[in-house]
């Protein structure tokens, strides 16, 4: 097990997971001082009657809900959030809560920016402070979700706001508001996820407790993948809400990797969604950092991947090997559904070129140089990394 | 943007689900009181518990409820739903209407309930100890075996049980409960 | 991955863990607005010398409002009240609560009063009381077992009412958890063995029992593999600075899974000889965790098998077969605490009869444990216990635990089964 000689590691998130959970949060924004949340959401939320299902855990709790702003598109800005704001002190309203994916997770957080230092300016904000008392503030996550909502980022007009007290103070995973996806829609944040988790363990610097968080959140996205695509029982739709939830905080807890570096690049350069690009090179990452680095692809890796029986059942050498192997297996799998080499994508040589050029900086001193161009060419013809060390 | 656009919304009621959860509640509590008459065990329970002991068993935030407690003669009884005026020495909170729900249709044993944070209780842990066990035995006098095990985590063994608590203690509880 | 119906789990504890890490101290108080804390810690700590790593720390930067270092063993009304007003007198803004449990049982209880500015513990008991953030708390733990810098309740006794009041509040969890190599590093071997066996029942129990949740299971699995890989070093080699680090954070690990999962009649039982006995906390749960998980091997001998993996190594566990593995867990369990007793020269005990005081005098004499098994009947870890346990059922348990033999798992009455795996009798 490995434990770096100095590390930190927060979660500032509660989870509150399961049946009628959705009924707990009158009580438990009371527990938080606050009487009177506004919520946050888009419209998709609204018609899929998802803030309706709130509203009705509502029922019999005496309180009453300020406002439900629905105007939360894709792309979070500046003045959504301002407009929520207004919403917000017009009725008195003294917590938040947001229904929907990571769009309306931002605005919530950057809502309570505004509210809770009494502003107007959002770009005030350069650094944030440690120790803000921002507002009680609950996340409420759907099929929309992408893990970011559980992190310590918001983005609003592409610009980053980071800080531990972003967190939400508790996540609510109800499976009422888990409603069935498209196949590629469940996929496709499901996996990205997983890489951002796989990623957090195999850094240097991982450490026991994120982890402990990275294998739980892994495991229960690779256990229930497979059952939520094909019919979606709510065991597995929930398990992998969960798995979901978790990488938030598992990203949040580690330093950015060459994986996640390049999906957002090649994301920029081709338009092509952030969950499928980190989903295509999920694999190829890790095939990469095998043969190319000595400690980050730990055996353990194994262990979420496929389960404690194959794990222990392995050789002890063989482990790291399998585990890079079961991954493969999982994306592969899912190629019925989504792309999963860069090549399907159409995407031109030159544009590799230019976004391993980007992140090449940042990485090269821990991967070697013209790795990150080796990782995006295995990616675009779907084979193994060729060369490097095994 | 018009604010008006976005008006307050108030929670609205579960009156159906409170007047279920009302009469059970009601049962129970009558039925506890029959049971310190007529069962050994929870007459044993009741003799350890202190003499001002007051147990008030509601739901968050407007009820329904219901508080079994001794009276002056050290006597158990069931004293109504309102507190006001009485002394609670144990004090049970069910977050919420649904929990209680969850709690009597027994999809959730006290115990699970209690794993699931459902409940809020404040009072000492000796007394919430004695009244879930109880409770316990209280459910396996009212309700057919097949319900009360999935209340309890064992479900006593009547071959173990006199013939006398087997049966005329069940009869004896019921008519208990139900008459004045 | 059991994902079950309903679950919560919170652990919102900066967590700083290093060989050095103590070194941060200024930062972390810098973060939370933080000019003046009060330290406060018990006699031990401070006469072991550890004080002196937390003021270097400090430096000439943060002037620490005092220390107070009277705390007794265990936590009560009158030390919490006294430490109050000393917060008070010197304006602190912050509390460095460096020891074991009941230090940071004691620290909470002060920074109830202190933030909410009363002088009345009583009027914060049960859940709920609490509903605002209170003042910053840095929990420096000296031993690696209780857990309690990751734990979200305090217990504090009122002598002259006779009662251990609970209080139970996320706001209670610490701001920080420091773990620092350093402090443990005296800590001699007998209570490093037992310390460091506190911290696997905690996660022993919290993976068996009632509110466990992928998050408490996979906190638990990395505790108890931490724990088993390092115990020994950190009993035989003290100076071992890597093992110290690895038991530490073992420890807030599994402190993490149980206050999440809760814990059961290990716990109860343990509870009720602390009490009766006054034996410290994690030498009952030494001898009582084999006994524990044999009681429940019905409800939950599939987990118990599986705990197998991190206890003795996938090797160990794959040439087991599915119903064997429970119980060779417990087995390896045995092992581990004849292995202690050995390696700290008999101090470890294995059984209750092998309690014995400063001066050699039998702890836990035979004849207490029949009250024994009737207070642990009123302990709220039985809640969370998979099985039901009587009071006959107790004090069978204890008799064994007593002897130092294995149950008789044929007498134990036996709920509705639910383990995976089937287990011989």
């Amino acid at each position: 097990m490995q434990i770096p000689d100095y590390f930190k590691f927060f979660n500032k998130t509660r989870i509150v997971s399961g049946k009628k959970s959705l009924e707990n949060i009158p009580y438990e924004l009371q527990s938080m001082d606050a009487v009177k949340p506004l919520v946050i959401t888009d419209k998709r939320s609204v018609d899929e009657g998802l803030v309706k299902i709130l509203i009705d855990a509502y029922g019999d709790s005496g309180l009453v809900i300020g406002a439900v702003f629905d105007g939360v598109t894709a792309y979070t800005s500046a003045k959504t959030v301002l407009d929520a704001a207004r919403l917000f002190r017009a009725r008195g309203c003294d917590s938040i809560i947001s229904i929907g994916g990571e769009s309306c997770a931002f605005a919530a957080k950057a809502l309570n920016l505004l509210v809770s230092h009494k502003t107007e300016d959002l770009l005030q904000f350069d650094s944030l402070p440690d120790n803000m008392h921002l507002c009680p503030f609950i996340v409420i996550p759907t099929s929309d979700s992408s893990g970011r909502e559980t992190s310590t980022r918001s983005v609003i007009d592409g610009r980053i706001y980071e800080s531990d007290e972003l967190m939400p103070d508790i996540a609510v995973i109800d499976p009422r508001m888990l409603k069935k996806r498209g196949k590629a829609e469940t996929i496709l944040p499901a996996l990205r996820a997983m890489a951002e988790a796989v990623e957090a363990c195999t850094e240097d610097a991982a450490n026991p407790m994120n982890d402990s968080f990275a294998f739980a959140s892994i495991q229960l996205i690779c256990e229930n993948l497979a059952a939520a695509v094909n019919g979606g029982s709510v065991k597995s739709v929930l398990g992998l809400a969960n798995g979901i939830a978790i990488s938030g905080i598992v990203w949040s807890n580690a330093p950015e990797g060459i994986g996640s570096a390049l999906a957002e690049e090649l994301a920029v350069r081709t338009g092509n969604s952030r969950e499928l690009c980190a989903a295509v090179l999920l694999p190829h990452t890790l095939d990469y950092k095998l043969k190319n680095t000595k400690k980050s692809v730990r055996g353990e890796l194994l262990l979420p991947v496929a389960g404690i029986d194959r794990y222990c059942a392995a050789a002890e050498t063989e482990r790291g090997l399998l585990g890079v192997e079961a991954v493969f297996e999982i994306v592969k799998g899912m190629n019925k559904y989504i792309p999963v080499t860069l090549k399907e994508l159409n995407i031109p040589r030159y544009i590799l070129e230019s976004t391993a050029e980007a992140v090449e900086d940042s990485f090269a001193k821990q991967y070697g140089k013209g790795g990150a161009l080796m990782i995006l060419e295995s990616a675009y013809n779907g084979e193994r990394v060729s060369g490097g060390k095994k | 943007m018009n604010i008006n656009k976005y008006p307050e919304i108030k929670s609205g009621g579960k009156l159906i689900k409170k007047i279920y959860v009302a009469v059970m509640l009601w049962i129970v509590g009558r039925a506890i009181q029959a049971a310190s008459r007529v069962d050994r065990e929870v007459k044993e329970e009741f003799g350890r518990l202190s003499d001002d002991f007051m147990m008030h068993l509601h739901v968050l935030p407007s009820g329904p409820g219901m508080i079994v407690g001794k009276d002056k003669n050290g006597k158990v009884k069931y004293m109504g739903w309102n507190p006001k005026g009485k002394k609670i020495t144990l004090d049970m909170k069910v977050k919420n209407i649904e929990g209680a729900m969850l709690m009597f249709t027994f999809q959730e044993s006290t115990c699970v309930a209690s794993a699931n944070n459902r409940l809020a209780v404040s009072g000492n842990v000796p007394d919430t100890m004695a009244f879930i066990r109880i409770l316990n035995i209280v459910e396996t006098y009212l309700l057919p075996k097949i319900i009360t095990s999935f209340a309890v985590k064992r479900y006593p063994k009547w071959s173990q049980m006199s013939p006398m608590r087997k049966y005329a203690g069940r009869v004896l509880v019921y008519v208990r409960t139900f008459t004045f | 991955m059991q994902i079950p119906g309903y679950y919560e789990f919170c652990n919102k504890v900066k967590t700083v863990s290093g060989h050095n890490a103590l070194d941060k101290l200024p930062e972390m108080l810098a973060s939370v607005n933080s000019v003046k804390p009060m330290i406060i810690t018990d006699r031990g700590v401070n006469g072991a010398g550890l004080i002196e790593p937390v003021k270097k720390a400090l430096g000439a930067k943060v002037k620490a409002g005092g220390i107070y270092d009277d705390v007794p063993a265990d936590s009560d009304v009158k030390t919490v009240k006294d430490i109050a007003a000393k917060y008070r007198a010197a304006k602190c803004d912050s509390i460095i609560a460096v020891g074991g449990g009941s230090v940071l049982d004691t620290a909470k209880g002060v920074n109830i009063l202190v933030s909410e500015n009363s002088d009345n513990l009583m009027n914060f008991v049960g859940f709920g009381a609490l509903k605002r953030r209170l003042k910053p708390l840095i929990a420096v733990p000296t031993t690696s077992g209780t857990g309690s810098e990751m734990t979200l309740v305090a217990v504090i006794a009122d002598h002259e009412r006779d009662v251990k009041m609970l209080f139970p509040s996320l706001f209670l969890l610490p701001d920080f958890a420091v773990l620092d190599s350093r402090m443990t590093k005296t800590l001699p071997a007998a209570l490093t063995a037992f310390t460091a066996m506190d911290a696997m029942t905690h996660a022993c129990e919290a993976y068996t029992c009632l509110s466990k949740n992928p998050l408490s299971d996979s906190t638990a699995v990395m505790a108890i593999k931490l724990i088993s890989e390092n115990i020994m070093q950190g009993v035989k080699k003290p100076g071992d600075m890597q093992a110290r680090l690895a038991l530490a954070n073992a420890s807030a690990l599994a402190g993490m899974s149980f206050s999440n999962s809760m814990v059961g009649m290990i716990h109860a039982i343990g509870h009720s000889i602390g009490a009766i006995c006054h034996v410290p906390h994690g030498v009952c749960m030494s001898v009582l965790l084999p006994y524990g998980l044999e009681y429940n091997l019905h409800k939950t001998g599939h987990l118990t098998g599986e705990l197998l993996f991190p206890l003795k190594g996938a090797e160990a566990y794959n040439s087991a077969k599915a119903e064997e593995r429970p119980l060779l867990t417990i087995k390896a369990i045995r092992e581990m605490n004849s292995d202690l007793r050995k390696a700290t020269g008999g101090k470890h005990p294995t059984c209750l009869k092998e309690i014995v005081d400063r001066d050699g005098n039998m702890m836990v004499p035979r004849e207490v444990l029949s009250d024994i098994a009737l207070l642990s009947l009123n302990d709220g870890a039985m809640v969370y216990n998979p099985e039901d346990l009587d009071y006959k059922d107790a004090l069978m348990v204890l008799e064994k635990a007593w002897e130092g033999e294995p149950l008789d798992r044929k007498k134990i009455k036996k709920g509705k089964k639910t383990s995976l795996v089937k287990v011989k009798d």
